[in-house]
């Protein structure tokens, strides 16, 4: 087990007490008829194993990117545990990770998991040029030789099929496409056990989304890192992922082998998704 | 109209001064917020620095004030007069005399000592705005020392350029924790900032925030492992005025050329002096 | 978990069920096939007959977990006693057991359009660990055995001819050493020269002692291979 959510929830606004009860797909609704505060996240219990490729499906407002963004505690969670695997306290024991501080969550970021945003506003810094980009993460791991930081970061340009003459160019001069590798090489430059990654290729034209995924599964394969993909592209799901989540209303409604999600959908939303794909 | 009193605050006000200054000497390289004090001069005038130093001189203490090295300068007489006239404690250009040193973007270049207090003018007192412009953030990460984006600018101009472009306001770490803005003093400065006896007063008066450095204190400038702090160097020049090489000099473009004179002008005369004794 | 031990099947399937409800057709009900029950030895082909519609297809995709069953056991051993309820186990352990254990010749070949004919052979080798170079080496070995003519290696083999692509199809399910195999129609649109390679090539792995489950459409192809046949009727 590499990674082990136990009842994840996100509320917004002030909870009446009763919200996670009253919300989810058993009542076909995310806000709470008590205090209408949002429940973006319902008691969500889901386990990635090592080099398993999660996806994460559903309609917009379902919750799945707010999961991610709780695991990569970009948000802050109302309740839940996540533990990950090898993440022990002094006394051996497991550690939440939603209880770490700024310091140690950075630590977690930057050795443990990443994470690709849709938008790469979100997951690059434009004030600093592609290379800058990556060394932030490697430096982040606590490495301080300046040739080290160098000739990984030049790996992870090549890696990614840029020219590495363009290492030292500032995001805005790269198309959206190559923005997007760009994050891949920032992600992966401290090889971490886990990348998550939200609506990758969301935005981006057929044969360019197409060559990310492609690296995107080759780069799994070579550095075996788990994965958890967030899309509302079936698509992108059937490509990348091992393991599908169906959620709604802040909750998962089935969980199953991607190919079987697809061929033998249980639930009557999943049916109903399956079925639009065009 | 009331006379004014020792020091141009009055008590209330130096007390409160006074606290924020032992907060930053027991957290050393810590950004102390206090309440920046409208001043007969503008702020942005040294105004932080003055602040600092009225609340802390005393009748017996003697004073020197300088600006770039310099004793003469406009702003230096001003600043220096101004504490005078409302402390009337003796000044000296000589570094060695002085017990309270107020200076703008110089450390002098004679070795101070443990009875002397260097208060600099601080012009901007985050060193993290160039990286994060969000000041709530900024002490997040200063709490958790989280200084990777200094780093990456460290990065990035060793890789364009060899080594940081930075010529003054170097980053330095405290004590091996808070990462710190030293003021614009050139990196000539910065290892004399390192267990200099004397204690480091900072003061940045628009800007409302008060640091220091105790004295022997451990300070390092940021630097990769594998590359060596490079500090300005001026070989084979020596000061046109005195003949002393091996200090840091102000360079003037003449009509026939560049001269060097020596940017400490106390140093410079007092060099100059032992040049004529011994002729 | 314990496999029942009357006999020394690798694979047992008792009383497998699977039907469909169609939640956005009135929760509507169609049974896929019932009562299905068979055990297959090492070494063994079992083949799985009926009328068109019968269930064949499905029974295949119940034991991969392409479909999830609805009722029913699926043991398979994995060696050294240890069996696992297919219909039972978790899908991480799925997963695991489809890396390892067991392989799929599905009846169309599904693949990526930018990948070449000996990627797509070498890809269940890499998946397991083996070095990339000894993989393309092996799959290449394959293709040629397959009579795939070598300038195809390189392209990808969704251009080549239906025979072609179910040959490719085959080599990607059986380049990985598996304990159980399930074909679906593998001689399906070939010639006989070429089903009878395939037919050599499932004769083989029947000496290294894998389970075999196949559909055929043929039965004159089937009688060349299969030890055992499990006749399934149309249900619905």
């Amino acid at each position: 087990m590499l990674l082990d959510i136990q009842y994840l929830s996100k509320i917004y606004g002030e909870s009446c007490g009763h919200c996670l009860e009253q919300t989810g797909d058993e009542h076909g609704r995310a806000i709470c008829p008590g205090c209408q505060s949002v429940v973006a996240v319902n008691r969500v219990n889901l386990r990635v194993e090592k080099d398993e490729v999660l996806g994460i499906v559903g309609e917009s407002g379902s919750g799945k990117s707010t999961l991610l963004q709780l695991l990569y505690r970009d948000i802050k969670a109302s309740s839940g545990r996540v533990f990950f695997q090898d993440m022990l306290d002094s006394d051996g024991l497991p550690v939440d990770i939603l209880k770490l501080n700024l310091l140690e969550t950075t630590v977690m970021r930057n050795k443990l998991m990443s994470m690709i945003y849709q938008n790469p506003r979100q997951g690059l810094n434009f004030l600093f040029s592609a290379g800058g980009n990556i060394a932030e993460k490697i430096i982040g791991a606590g490495e301080r030789h300046f040739e080290t930081i160098r000739s990984r970061a030049l790996h992870f340009i090549d890696k990614i099929e840029l020219p590495i003459s363009r290492i030292d160019d500032y995001p805005e001069t790269f198309s959206g496409g190559q923005q997007q590798r760009i994050q891949i090489a920032k992600a992966l430059s401290s090889s971490p056990k886990l990348l998550l990654l939200d609506e990758p290729t969301t935005g981006l034209d057929v044969s360019v989304q197409a060559k990310i995924l492609d690296m995107i599964r080759m780069l799994q394969q070579e550095m075996s890192f788990s994965m958890v993909v967030v899309s509302h592209d079936l698509g992108v799901i059937r490509h990348l992922t091992d393991i599908t989540v169906v959620m709604r209303n802040g909750s998962i409604v089935e969980y199953g082998l991607t190919d079987q999600i697809l061929e033998d959908p249980q639930h009557g939303y999943t049916q109903l998704l399956v079925s639009s794909i065009l | 109209m009331t006379e004014t009193t020792f020091g141009f605050f009055d008590e209330d006000a130096k007390k409160e001064i006074r606290r924020a200054l032992l907060k930053a000497i027991s957290l050393p390289g810590y950004i102390v917020p206090f309440a920046s004090r409208e001043m007969p001069i503008a702020r942005g005038w040294g105004t932080g620095g003055l602040q600092v130093t009225l609340s802390i001189i005393k009748e017996d203490d003697v004073l020197k004030v300088i600006d770039q090295g310099c004793d003469g300068s406009v702003n230096a007489v001003n600043i220096r007069d101004f504490i005078v006239s409302t402390t009337e404690v003796d000044t000296t250009s000589l570094t060695a005399k002085a017990t309270v040193i107020q200076t703008r973007h110089r450390i002098p270049e004679q070795p101070l000592t443990e009875n002397q207090i260097l208060v600099f003018q601080v012009p901007v007192a985050e060193v993290l705005t160039t990286v994060e412009p969000d000041t709530a953030r900024q002490k997040n990460m200063h709490a958790h020392r989280e200084y990777s984006r200094l780093w990456v600018l460290l990065y990035e101009d060793t890789a364009q350029y060899g080594d940081s472009r930075i010529s003054n306001r170097y980053p330095v770490e405290i004590n091996d924790h808070y990462v710190m803005d030293p003021s614009p003093i050139p990196r000539y400065d910065i290892p004399r900032l390192n267990n200099n006896p004397a204690l480091l007063l900072f003061g940045a008066g628009r800007e409302k925030r008060i640091y220091a450095i105790p004295p022997y204190t451990k300070v390092t400038p940021l630097t990769f492992v594998d590359r060596d702090f490079q500090v300005e160097t001026f070989p084979g020049i020596s000061c046109k005025r005195c003949g002393t090489s091996d200090v840091f000099f102000d360079e003037i473009q003449g009509v026939d050329g560049t001269y060097y004179y020596c940017s400490d002008t106390a140093n410079c005369d007092s060099m100059l002096n032992r040049k004529q004794n011994a002729a | 978990m314990n496999m029942p031990t009357q006999n020394s099947s690798r694979l047992q399937v008792e009383n497998l069920c699977k039907s469909f409800t169609l939640h956005n057709r009135g929760g509507r009900k169609i049974n896929g096939f019932a009562g299905v029950s068979f055990s297959v030895k090492p070494g063994e082909l079992l083949a799985l007959t009926g009328p068109s519609g019968a269930g064949k297809s499905s029974v295949l995709k119940t034991i991969y977990r392409t479909y999830t069953p609805s009722r029913g056991t699926i043991y398979l051993d994995r060696g050294q006693g240890r069996a696992v309820d297919l219909a039972a186990c978790s899908e991480s352990e799925m997963l695991c057991y489809r890396r390892s254990d067991i392989g799929f010749v599905t009846q169309f070949l599904k693949i990526l359009p930018r990948i070449s004919a000996l990627e797509v052979v070498a890809a269940p080798l890499i998946d397991i660990g083996t070095d990339k170079k000894d993989a393309v080496t092996r799959a290449a070995q394959l293709l040629r055995s397959l009579h795939i003519r070598e300038e195809l290696f390189s392209v990808s083999p969704l251009t080549f001819s239906g025979g072609e692509q179910q040959r490719i199809n085959i080599a990607r399910g059986v380049i990985a050493p598996k304990k159980l195999l399930l074909l679906d129609e593998p001689t399906a649109s070939l010639d006989e020269e070429s089903a009878g390679r395939v037919l050599t090539l499932l004769h083989e792995l029947k000496k290294q002692k894998i389970c075999l489950v196949a559909i055929f459409h043929d039965r004159d192809r089937m009688v060349q291979v299969a030890d055992n046949e499990y006749h399934l009727e149309q249900n619905n």
